[in-house]
């Protein structure tokens, strides 16, 4: 404890025990002549002082250390949880990572629809070109996701649907081609 | 062990190392000196004595809270459990005993148990919370379920307040423990049909080599000496000239069933659903008990950062190192390793010590595509590859339906490499087995 809040808990240790004992017996503070301006003063600065422990209070974090959770055997991660995250990272235009993940979601879906578009007969290059021209599927939304020109055989009642969506874009994009590539290894 | 002491509240009290004290305030009287100045204030500004000496009552909590420092905490743990050796699924009783070492008492001691991370508590609870006068003990008992592995208790979590609450002291409290160890026994599950790699013995693996056996080969020109069982008698009556029937030769495999237990393999489909190590480990048992009757003989290796190895072999003492190490050795752990893994390394250092005419069985979920190169290198090496994959993707979300694809597409790949791979979903090994009716 620093010097000053050591004085000031004598000093406010000191009143106390003063106020304490005048208010057991009155006669001891007879000759004390209350003065209404410095009765209102210290009322005014207890309030002030009351106000800012009250905000200190709001503004306290709850640091309470995390207990170990005994009861519940080690869970094990399910594979796809790290790309889930990153889907969702990528619907958030506000974090840092979100263009990372972004390139990182699109190179991995890629990559899988290449490879499972190659497993269906089709040669690497003219897979990419499937790709490329939404030709792979029939859904437009999945199409849309690799298509180069991505807006060209929407509807304008899809678009308006689309913009009412509260769902990004490119998540509901990217959700349509797994759903699309999904569906295509399943058919094998 | 000399207790280490540090003060960083935002430490949470899961990583306090053994014997490692920690201290922080609870706050749980913050907020009392507001109350006190604003019953003051409106007593000066009311003038209303009353209040302002109301207002001293919070000021004496408030000087208790920071005056208050956290007890030490001197207590030590006995535990025992009621069997140590139990069968999966039973119940073990844990008794935790905790007594008061020191000198001064503990008015508020929570104590949380160091239950074994791979282990679900069935009944009662691992959490106790008491007062113990100095000498004094308490107990607190629990039960768990037994799972496969060796599976050892934790330093137990205590935490202790003053009388207040205001002040509390945590530290992780060792207890000498048997560990429960739980050997399941093996159970075998069906038929693998195994690749045609055998030793010069006599089994039953089918091979592409002539001879005596039960499934046609060819028909060959007679040589002095061939049985007369095996003359191809029709043969002679239509064209007047003797051949021989060779059949396909039955001989005995040397096996090794690889367990992946990288990290990579430590997943599973849900929470609460078992892992892929967890269902290869079992498998590894039901295939080591199908292949060693039918002659072959079978070793155990796992693909992890901890060693593990045990050469081909057959036999009442083989069988018993094999359940002995698929239940306890630590690379097959229930839950995930810590050390990473080198896979250039340890396939190096494996395929020294498989014998040359060794085929592999590994069970792996295939959820990344390191092991699939592995794999190839092996097959193409000369020791032939069989694949037995417990499925851990689901289908909740749309990354999980990609890991599928992903692993669906690694199946495919090691199949265009002639390698067969057993795609075993949510459902027993002998079903998925049969479902594959003896072609993986």
């Amino acid at each position: 404890m620093s010097w000053g809040r050591r004085l000031g808990l004598v000093l406010g240790l000191a009143l106390v025990a003063g106020g304490l004992a005048v208010a057991v017996a009155p006669e001891l503070g007879s000759g004390i002549r209350p003065n209404t301006a410095v009765l209102t003063g210290t009322g005014i600065a207890a309030l002030v002082l009351a106000g800012m422990a009250v905000r200190a209070r709001l503004n306290a974090t709850d640091r309470r250390p995390d207990l170990p959770a005994a009861e519940r055997s080690q869970s094990h991660a399910t594979p796809g949880e790290a790309f889930d995250r990153q889907l969702a990272a990528m619907a958030s235009p506000g974090q840092l990572h979100s263009v990372r993940d972004r390139r990182q979601v699109r190179d991995r879906l890629e990559a899988t629809a290449v490879a499972v578009l190659v497993r269906d007969g089709l040669a690497e290059d003219a897979a990419r070109d499937a790709l490329a021209n939404g030709t792979w599927t029939n859904d437009p939304h999945a199409a849309a996701f690799f298509a180069d020109d991505p807006g060209a055989d929407v509807s304008l009642t899809t678009q308006l649907r689309r913009s009412l969506s509260l769902e990004p874009t490119i998540t509901r994009r990217a959700h349509h081609a797994i759903d699309a590539l999904a569906r295509r290894a399943e058919q094998r | 062990m000399r207790a280490t002491e540090s003060a960083d509240a935002d430490r949470t009290y899961a990583d306090l190392g053994p014997n490692e004290t920690t201290t922080r305030r609870t706050e749980r009287w913050r907020g009392v000196s507001a109350l006190a100045l604003v019953a003051g204030a409106a007593g000066v500004l009311a003038n209303q004595p009353a209040l302002v000496v109301a207002g001293t009552v919070g000021i004496a909590f408030a000087a208790l809270a920071r005056a208050a420092g956290p007890p030490e905490i001197e207590v030590a743990l006995e535990r025992t459990v009621s069997d140590a050796d139990p069968d999966p699924d039973d119940s073990v009783t844990v008794t935790v005993d905790v007594t008061n070492t020191g000198e001064s008492i503990l008015p508020d001691l929570r104590l949380i148990d160091g239950v074994p991370p791979a282990l679900d508590v069935a009944s009662g609870s691992p959490r106790f919370g008491t007062a113990l006068r100095p000498g004094e003990s308490a107990t607190l008992s629990y039960d768990v379920t037994a799972t496969r592995g060796n599976h050892a208790f934790e330093p137990a979590l205590a935490v202790a307040r003053d009388v207040s609450g205001t002040a509390e002291r945590a530290r992780r409290v060792r207890a000498d423990a048997t560990p429960i160890a739980c050997v399941p026994s093996l159970k075998s599950a069906g038929e693998l049909p195994l690749r045609a790699q055998t030793t010069g013995q006599p089994g039953r693996v089918l091979t592409e080599i002539g001879g005596s056996g039960v499934a046609f080969h060819t028909t060959r020109e007679y040589r002095p000496g061939d049985p007369l069982s095996r003359i191809d008698w029709n043969g002679l009556a239509k064209t007047g000239e003797l051949a021989t029937v060779d059949f396909r030769e039955e001989r005995a495999a040397s096996v090794v069933l690889l367990i992946d237990a990288r990290e990579e393999a430590y997943r599973a489909p849900g929470p609460d659903a078992e892992s892929a190590v967890e269902r290869s480990v079992r498998a590894a048992g039901a295939l080591y008990d199908a292949l060693t009757d039918e002659e072959n003989r079978v070793g155990i290796a796992a693909l992890s950062p901890e060693p593990c190895w045990l050469a081909p072999g057959a036999g009442t003492a083989h069988r018993a190192r094999v359940r002995e190490l698929l239940a306890t050795h630590p690379a097959l752990a229930p839950t995930p390793p810590d050390a990473p893994f080198y896979p250039s390394i340890r396939a190096r250092r494996l395929r020294r010590r498989l014998p040359d005419d060794a085929q592999l069985v590994v069970c792996s979920p295939l959820c990344d595509d390191t092991i699939v190169r592995l794999l190839q290198r092996f097959d193409s090496a000369g020791h032939r590859v069989t694949v037995v994959s417990p499925d851990p993707t689901s289908e909740a979300t749309p990354g999980r339906r990609l890991a599928g694809i992903e692993r669906r597409l690694r199946l495919s790949t090691l199949r265009s490499a002639s390698i067969p791979a057993l795609d075993w979903r949510d459902e027993p090994l002998a079903t998925a087995l049969a479902r594959a009716g003896g072609s993986v």
